[in-house]
């Protein structure tokens, strides 16, 4: 047995080249700087919009219906005249409680169920992902219209409903990861250090599927959203008076002849937060996929 | 060095089931390792190379069991740990340690050193004291303390892999099992983890199954060397011999392959080229497993599997026709 010589045998003392992770927010600014725009705008208008709403969002004024947008009403008013702007200004806050809700429910149950399935493999496995699949077997609509009829309808009901049927999507992506990881060294080194497999799950492979998740939840997020105006426009979301966006087109299609702003500023302001909420979802994905390697 | 084995490994056998379609099932296996038999003694480091895919790395995980083997035994330190539970083995883990081959997939990516050591340094039990200990750790492979509060990907291979070192001393553990822990490092820093694991050695007195690839590696940490060929060892022998005088023609092959930088020196050397590649391990030669690449193979070498057995004091060798002084002077 002979000593090596070598330069690098003695204590590197020399301060590590650290290689710097770009920040979230500056490197979705650069990659896709609407997303950003358009979910901030979204953010920002659901946390103040009752202070920045220029009218009541429910007190009627017939003398002023269906207005097109003026000096005094921005929006332009609906048929019983009430302000656009403010009752969107409105929705936009039911809205993102609708995506809060989804994405808690989908995904605590979700990444929940996943973590298990995939991390512990084996029967745990078969049975949980066959459950997720019955759950996905039913159409969300379909899940949403029964607990609203058992329950009564409202946000809430409703977005219990559309978190359920979220629960899937989560489910799926949290167990792929985790199966991924089930074999990766460290997790055989937190093995090998005799840690139990609960713990291996929460300490080692949960903090390894955020990012994944994050993805998800602004996709499934953006779904909530679609959801939320799909069962208020029914009648089974939001009830009238209170604004949102399925209830503001739900009223826009009486008067699509004669008041057509009412329809267009609703469905240009919906498809711009789940455009924002998907190009953000897309962002999210390569960010943590470049911040992987 | 006392007499002592610390780790006996009994007739161990590994087999995995070829993935196939359910109908196919129990048609395949591959014989990662089968039916190998050595001990290691307190206070050696036994070193074992074979080519990849030889059953090296499974073997390894057998006897730290990450893995559980289907036949044969695991003994530690006297105690039976074939078949136990993962749960039972808890507080054995303590003392065996496993040191990765690759540093980039061995550490979260998500946990800062200080994390990764902290959740090794448990096993100690008593808290107290964590912080020192930890600093002595990171000391004493080589790294300043400011390092504990980087993430990994901060990292370079070499810190990482020393972050892993440290990782599989922190429990104070009787035998670290290194698997091929250099080869994924680049070259120029090989050799200071190299010697960063000959003075760790040295000074801890540590019990070791190295395993590589790379003889010319193992050549500087061992004091004896293992061959493995498909799953079976071949030889066992004390390394300064092993060097001069392998007994199988399989070492005498491998060692004929190390590259030796004096041209003086290999146009003397006889080199020995295999013929063929390495046979499936699914189904591997009938006989001895290396005859059908064996340059001295005859008859009964195709029908009869050799045992691993003593031809010269201290150097086994699984052959049937070992390259004894007496045969090499016949050959050359």
């Amino acid at each position: 047995m002979t000593e090596l010589s070598s330069t690098t045998a003695s204590t590197p003392s020399a301060v590590p080249a650290r290689r710097r992770r770009q920040g979230l927010v500056s490197y979705l600014a650069r990659r896709s700087p609407l997303a950003l725009l358009l979910v901030s705008l979204f953010l920002f208008a659901a946390l103040f919009g009752p202070l920045l709403a220029p009218h009541s969002m429910t007190d009627t004024d017939l003398s002023q219906a269906n207005l097109a947008p003026n000096a005094g009403y921005w929006l332009g008013t609906d048929a019983l005249g009430r302000d656009v702007l403010s009752r969107l200004l409105g929705s936009a806050g039911v809205a993102a409680q609708a995506m809060l809700i989804v994405v808690a429910i989908g995904g605590v149950l979700g990444a929940g169920l996943g973590l298990v399935a995939g991390g512990l493999g084996g029967i745990t496995d078969l049975v949980v992902s066959r459950v997720t699949e019955i759950l996905q077997g039913f159409p969300t609509i379909l899940i949403a219209i029964v607990i609203v009829a058992l329950l009564s309808p409202s946000l809430t009901n409703a977005m219990i409903a559309v978190g359920l049927a979220a629960v899937p999507d989560f489910a799926r992506i949290a167990r792929s990861v985790a199966i991924q990881l089930r074999d990766r060294e460290f997790i055989q080194a937190a093995r090998g250090l005799g840690l139990s497999e609960i713990r291996i799950l929460l300490t080692e492979t949960l903090p390894n599927m955020i990012g994944p998740l994050i993805i998800i939840a602004s996709f499934d997020g953006a779904q909530a959203i679609m959801w939320e105006a799909a069962l208020s426009f029914l009648g089974l979301g939001v009830q009238p008076p209170a604004p949102s966006f399925g209830s503001m087109l739900r009223d826009a299609q009486n008067y699509l002849n004669i008041n057509p702003w009412l329809a267009i500023t609703v469905g240009v302001v919906v498809s711009a937060i789940i455009l924002g909420l998907n190009l953000l979802g897309d962002a999210l994905s390569d960010f943590y996929e470049m911040s992987e390697r | 060095m006392s007499a002592a084995p610390l780790v006996r490994i009994q007739h161990l056998t590994k087999h995995f089931n070829v993935p196939g379609s359910w109908l196919a099932r129990g048609k395949g296996k591959v014989h990662a390792v089968d039916d190998v038999s050595f001990e290691i003694f307190e206070g050696e480091t036994l070193g074992l190379v074979g080519e990849s895919g030889c059953g090296k790395s499974t073997l390894a995980r057998c006897v730290v069991r990450l893995v559980e083997p289907d036949g044969g035994a695991v003994l530690f330190d006297g105690e039976d740990i074939t078949h136990r539970s993962m749960r039972s083995l808890r507080p054995l883990r303590r003392r065996l340690q496993l040191i990765f081959q690759d540093p980039y997939a061995s550490l979260n990516p998500r946990h800062r050193v200080s994390r990764i050591l902290s959740a090794a340094l448990q096993l100690r039990g008593s808290g107290g004291q964590r912080g020192e200990a930890m600093n002595e750790l990171l000391r004493r492979v080589g790294l300043a303390h400011y390092f504990a509060e980087s993430l990994p990907r901060e990292l370079s291979g070499g810190q990482r892999q020393r972050v892993g070192i440290a990782r599989a001393l922190a429990p104070e553990p009787r035998l670290i099992v290194a698997d091929e822990p250099v080869s994924a490092l680049d070259v120029s820093v090989r050799a200071g983890v190299l010697n960063l694991l000959r003075r760790l050695q040295r000074e801890l007195r540590l019990t070791m199954l190295f395993i590589s690839h790379d003889l010319g590696v193992i050549r500087h940490v061992s004091d004896r060397i293992g061959v493995m060929y498909l799953g079976k060892l071949v030889e066992l022998a004390d390394a300064d011999v092993f060097y001069d005088q392998p007994l199988h023609p399989y070492s005498e092959a491998l060692l004929s392959a190390i590259p030796v930088p004096d041209p003086e020196a290999r146009a003397t050397r006889r080199q020995i080229v295999l013929k063929g590649d390495v046979p499936s391990p699914i189904a591997p030669p009938s006989g001895c497993r290396f005859h059908p690449r064996c340059a001295f193979a005859q008859s009964i070498c195709a029908t009869q599997e050799p045992p691993l057995r003593q031809h010269l004091p201290g150097r086994l060798a699984a052959c049937h026709f070992p390259r004894l002084p007496e045969s090499r002077a016949d050959a050359t």
